[in-house]
């Protein structure tokens, strides 16, 4: 195939014509560049300890290497001894060594990562589970500003925070109980760093077949890490499903 | 000795610098950004673009260089390490996490990385 372009635009067109059915999952092309370059310039900013302290915020420093290490781009290897010549490092590597875990789990089971690992740790009250992802969901209508937001920048950047991969999995998996493939194989289309070790496995420690609980939020904690941008401009504010304690939440979704 | 390396999408780095490379794209329902990232990140490798199917136009890379080895990297990916299988291919795991050796407890990650933590954090 062709290896010299003039600019990115004809190397778009290129693999547009190139791979015609790509197009059933949209024409978006990500900002996110491909290559070592732009991975070393972003390993070159990753600060372990602004890490540690704020990844949890959308706004914090986290270090988009994600893509880069689940094409190989860099190694697993490289990125933790990086890490480790640099002040505060412990979270960053064990967070790397979340990565490493998964790509273990699934050497060990492979396709198994597409079946439950353990039986669901807790019965929804309402037991209507949904096969597909809803249309809603997918197209970023929900109504929801967090969850719209999240949705359309995934399929617009191929990029979604870790925070937002969490919060999204949880709505779409306890609050609208589709059954957490559907959701994982959304995500796996549309994520640059879409992996079915990564994905799936962290699809199932929030559904809780593969954890000991299921992961659940609300509004105050998406509100607090989102800096409230999301729910100062939702429509549904007022009816929030999510401005509850855990334990109505709890005692709502599950028997 | 005369390799070839195959390289797939899960190791976009050199293996085996200066030895001819292909990479094969399949038809596998990636999405237009993904092949767009993915294409860029071959443009800076010295590396033979292909689509269709892998082992077939691995073997007739090889073929063409007078290669007697085709060698690629390790993947945890069932699919891509099986075609290694069938192409005989010496598999290299270049770059670990960290080196412990197995078999590792996976049931929970607090295990693994209770296990694994000091090599870790290690230089």
């Amino acid at each position: 195939m062709k290896r010299e372009f003039s600019s990115r635009a004809e190397l778009v067109a290129y693999v547009k014509a190139e791979f015609p059915e790509c197009s059933a999952h949209g024409e978006e092309v990500s900002e996110t560049r491909g290559g070592r370059r732009a991975a070393e310039a972003l390993l070159a900013k990753v600060n372990p300890d602004r890490y540690a302290r704020s990844r949890n915020f959308l706004s914090g420093a986290v270090t988009r290497l994600a893509p880069y290490l689940r094409h190989g781009v860099l190694s697993l290897g490289e990125v933790r001894r990086k890490a480790l010549t640099k002040p505060n490092h412990e979270k960053l590597v064990n967070e790397y060594a979340w990565r490493d875990y998964w790509r273990r789990v699934y050497g060990q089971i492979g396709d198994g990562v597409w079946k439950d690992r353990e039986e669901p740790k807790r019965r929804w009250r309402d037991q209507r589970e949904q096969a597909e992802l809803p249309a809603d969901i997918a197209s970023a209508k929900t109504g929801l500003a967090c969850m719209d937001g999240f949705a359309s920048e995934l399929v617009t950047t191929g990029y979604m925070h870790n925070h937002a991969r969490m919060w999204f999995a949880s709505y779409v998996i306890h609050w609208r109980r589709v059954r957490w493939q559907a959701a994982a194989k959304f995500f796996l289309t549309h994520l640059l760093d879409g992996d079915p070790a990564s994905n799936n496995l962290s699809f199932q420690w929030v559904a809780s077949t593969f954890g000991a609980k299921p992961y659940l939020f609300n509004r105050e904690n998406l509100e607090k890490y989102t800096d409230g941008k999301f729910c100062k401009v939702c429509a549904r504010a007022k009816d929030c499903p999510f401005a509850k304690s855990y334990e109505q939440i709890d005692q709502e979704l599950f028997q | 000795m005369k390799p070839v390396v195959w390289m797939h999408e899960d190791c976009l780095r050199p293996i085996l610098p200066g030895a001819p490379a292909i990479f094969v794209f399949e038809n596998n329902g990636h999405s237009l950004k993904r092949l767009v990232f993915l294409y860029e990140c071959l443009l800076e490798l010295d590396v033979e673009i292909e689509k269709g199917e892998i082992v077939p136009l691995v073997r007739a890379f090889a073929a063409r260089h007078g290669a007697d080895k085709i060698v690629t990297a390790f993947t945890e990916c069932p699919r891509l390490m099986g075609y290694a299988r069938t192409l005989g291919a010496d598999v290299v795991n270049d770059d670990p996490f960290v080196a412990a050796a197995g078999p590792f407890d996976l049931k929970r990650f607090s295990r693994y990385w209770q296990r694994i933590e000091r090599q870790a954090l290690k230089l």
